[in-house]
């Protein structure tokens, strides 16, 4: 074979490759969009017109977070429901909200929505970057009110997506912290769930002489310290809520960290992880605290409800079906700052109507009632009475422990929701990774936190 | 009366057209950015809190004058970026000499060259997890789980106000040496080797042979390295981040750290771009100081 006809066959190979991969492509595409167009088709959509904005695009920006993974592989119904294309990007959680805020805040209205966390809902509402949606929800031309039945939401979850009473995001998971105990260490040491601080301390120190003793290899405790405002700082402002304390009061502007009250959140949270942590643990952050209590390390700790899809995974967790739940200590007055995220319509989206049909679609009964089991904290009160919710769960304890929150547990106005919790909380998580650190005791630190604060405006309490 | 000139005018024309697209990107890469910045720095623009309000020199004040953590995180970026350099100069032209060394065989020596090219493969951002976790780490990490074998008490780097930015030190020099070593390894072997051998004819010692002869003649390659690996030092932000995340308390933050916790933690857009031209106008002023020393 001469070399022109080498040639010849190859170009002609390379031409009939390059024209059938868009036939493969599309076909596969056209497979995908049936099981989505048939999967969209099953359940009840209520009584309004989804296809009233074919032909429109929506650009999605999320979180790339598990219960993100569970809606990617809804999109493809909601496109055969509603006839519209949805570009569905997910981002790490930082870049996300920089992305999201730098959009908003420039008018582009690149992104028709995304997800907003609870604790960084007033650096979107407060200057008005969020459409409400109380108007979209009693709009009968978009929304079947009885079929989607927002008295559903129980009323604390849905009371932490209105600021300054404009509803700014429809909620679609309710996460709180939960107390994760080992069992097994537990009923061998005859131990129960600590529910206050006083017997949290208590139970740490028993499974502490135990370690010391031999008879378990596990640490006692270990919480969050890396320092910033999403790391350790969210934990130590939650521990606060959880004693009934606010680091700080955003209306009248004054600090409470060097108050009494301050101090002593400042020295159980660093005192803890001080006595009853594995040693080196002041840059751990959620990631090395899960891996830690999956290999079997780490006896007791505080950690989102989300979480038990990790630590009951056989494939992954040396712990699964050896994890207890339960509230975590609080006193009588303190509540855990409710987490949540929820979906919001950007105010300069030129799609708002289509953008709150996803809006309805992915909070909606239906569709939360199909997906909940695969990341089990759904907002919506229903679900967690539904047998196939229930199956998939660890246990009764666990649910019991959530629907526990869910109704008594959680606090869905707490003082921490501000725009400005960002910067403070950074600044007062630095000084708790000083205490912890060995740099500073905790009055140098409230002290040195106080003096910050008080040039963002702050006015000490004490 | 008509000049004369050994190139004709579109000879001489011809280099300016060549170099225009690069220039271009330059400044709009560059230029504009900085501008941007600039203009950014002379407003108090709060994201979170629009609009933007003009106020002139005020974020350089207080800045300068009434913000000691910007101040501390200056003085950690300078310093560590100058300790961070030195070490990894002298530790670099030393491995480079034995790597350039006829005696050392050229399998060995390339072996070795293709190893220290691994962190150059590596995401720097893959590198520092692989440093926080699996190496530093007192539970996961292999180091301290080594050190225990043998007796010693492992490596916290949480505690004091020293342990990070050693951690962070060692990090640097194990992933950042390398590229000294290369460069300074090319510049050694392409000394002539008469050089050498004229220097043995007249008796010099080791000690004389690097400082007589090699650092004299590589001394242009040197200065450049140091240059590249300053800058890199200067604007270090992957491995703080993921390691330390500036921590314990402000410890290990530098420049790079603290404007993009104001920007994007604190929204505060304008105070963090007078942060960064500041950084900008030190980094310039640095790098100059430098290019005038490539000509002595």
């Amino acid at each position: 074979m001469n070399r022109t006809i080498r040639r010849g066959i190859v170009v002609f190979l390379a031409v009939v490759a390059v024209c059938a991969m868009p036939a493969l492509l599309f076909a596969g595409g056209s497979q995908e969009q049936k099981a989505g167009a048939a999967s969209g088709a099953n359940g009840n959509w209520g009584n309004v017109n989804w296809q009233q904005f074919k032909g429109k695009t929506l650009n999605v920006l999320i979180t790339s977070m598990p219960v993100a993974e569970v809606y990617k592989k809804q999109i493809a119904a909601f496109e055969a429901l509603t006839g519209m294309k949805v570009n569905f990007e997910l981002l790490n959680d930082t870049d996300r909200r920089k992305k999201q805020i730098v959009d908003f805040s420039s008018h582009m209205g690149e992104y028709d929505l995304g997800n907003i966390g609870f604790a960084n809902r007033e650096e979107f509402a407060q200057p008005g970057y969020l459409a409400d949606l109380a108007a979209y929800v009693n709009n009968p031309k978009l929304t079947d009110a009885a079929w989607y039945n927002i008295g559903d939401y129980p009323k604390d979850i849905i009371a932490a997506g209105y600021s300054n009473g404009k509803l700014v995001y429809i909620p679609f998971t309710a996460e709180f912290f939960l107390l994760w105990y080992r069992t097994d260490i537990f009923k061998q040491l005859n131990l129960s769930p600590p529910k206050t601080f006083d017997d949290l301390r208590a139970t740490a120190a028993k499974l502490d002489a135990a370690r010391k003793a031999g008879q378990i290899s596990a640490y006692a405790w270990v919480d969050r310290e890396l320092p910033g405002s999403s790391e350790a700082g969210w934990n130590l402002f939650c521990t606060a809520n959880r004693m009934n304390v606010d680091f700080l009061n955003y209306k009248a502007m004054t600090s409470n960290v060097a108050t009494p009250q301050g101090k002593s959140v400042l020295t159980f949270y660093t005192s803890m992880i001080k006595d009853y942590a594995p040693p080196g643990t002041g840059n751990w952050s959620w990631g090395e605290i899960a891996q830690a209590f999956k290999s079997g390390q780490i006896a007791m700790t505080v950690g989102g409800n989300a979480s038990y899809t990790y630590l009951e995974d056989p494939a992954q967790s040396k712990v699964a079906g050896k994890v207890g739940y339960a509230p975590p200590p609080m006193t009588a007055e303190g509540r855990d700052p409710l987490w949540e995220w929820g979906w919001g319509v950007n105010a300069d989206s030129k799609n708002k109507d289509a953008a709150w049909l996803f809006v309805e679609w992915a909070t909606s009964p239906t569709l939360m009632n199909q997906i909940a089991p695969e990341y089990g904290v759904p907002a919506r009160k229903s679900v967690y009475a539904a047998p196939g919710f229930i199956k998939a769960m660890p246990g009764q304890q666990f649910i019991d422990a959530e629907l526990f929150m869910l109704n008594q547990g959680v606090n869905p106005d707490p003082g921490l929701i501000n725009a400005k919790y960002g910067e403070t909380a950074d600044i007062i998580s630095k000084e708790m990774s000083n205490i912890i650190a060995g740099i500073k005791n905790v009055d140098q630190a409230a002290s040195d936190a106080d003096a910050a604060l008080s040039k963002l405006g702050y006015t000490p309490a004490h | 009366m008509a000049t004369t000139s050994a190139y004709n005018r579109d000879d001489r024309t011809f280099p300016y057209i060549a170099i225009m697209p690069v220039a271009l990107i330059v400044l709009l890469l560059g230029a504009v950015p900085a501008g941007y910045t600039f203009l950014l720095s002379l407003q108090r623009y709060e994201l979170i809190n629009p609009p933007a309000v003009y106020i002139g020199m005020k974020n350089f004040v207080t800045l300068l004058t009434d913000d000691p953590r910007f101040v501390h995180a200056l003085v950690f970026t300078l310093c560590f970026a100058l300790v961070a350099t030195s070490l990894e100069l002298v530790i670099g032209f030393f491995i480079a000499h034995l790597l350039a060394d006829r005696e050392v065989s050229h399998f060995f020596s390339s072996m070795i060259r293709t190893l220290l090219l691994v962190p150059f493969v590596v995401a720097p951002v893959v590198a520092s997890y692989t440093f926080k976790t699996l190496i530093y780490d007192q539970t996961f990490g292999y180091l301290n789980n080594v050190l225990k074998l043998v007796g010693i008490p492992g490596v916290d780097l949480f505690h004091g106000s020293i342990a990070a930015p050693i951690g962070i030190l060692v990090m640097e020099l194990i992933l950042r040496t390398p590229f000294i070593v290369i460069i300074l390894y090319a510049a050694i072997s392409s000394i002539e080797v008469s050089i050498f051998d004229a220097s043995k004819i007249d008796g010099v010692n080791w000690a004389q042979n690097i400082g007589r002869v090699i650092i004299p003649v590589i001394r242009p390659i040197i200065v450049i390295g140091c240059i590249l690996r300053f800058m890199d030092a200067l604007k270090m932000f992957d491995e703080i981040y993921v390691v330390t995340a500036g921590g314990p308390g402000y410890v290990t933050e530098n420049l790079s750290i603290f404007a993009t916790t104001q920007a994007f933690t604190y929204f505060h857009m304008g105070y963090a771009a007078a942060a960064a031209f500041l950084f900008l106008l030190v980094v310039v002023f640095l790098v100059a100081l430098f290019m005038r020393r490539i000509r002595l």
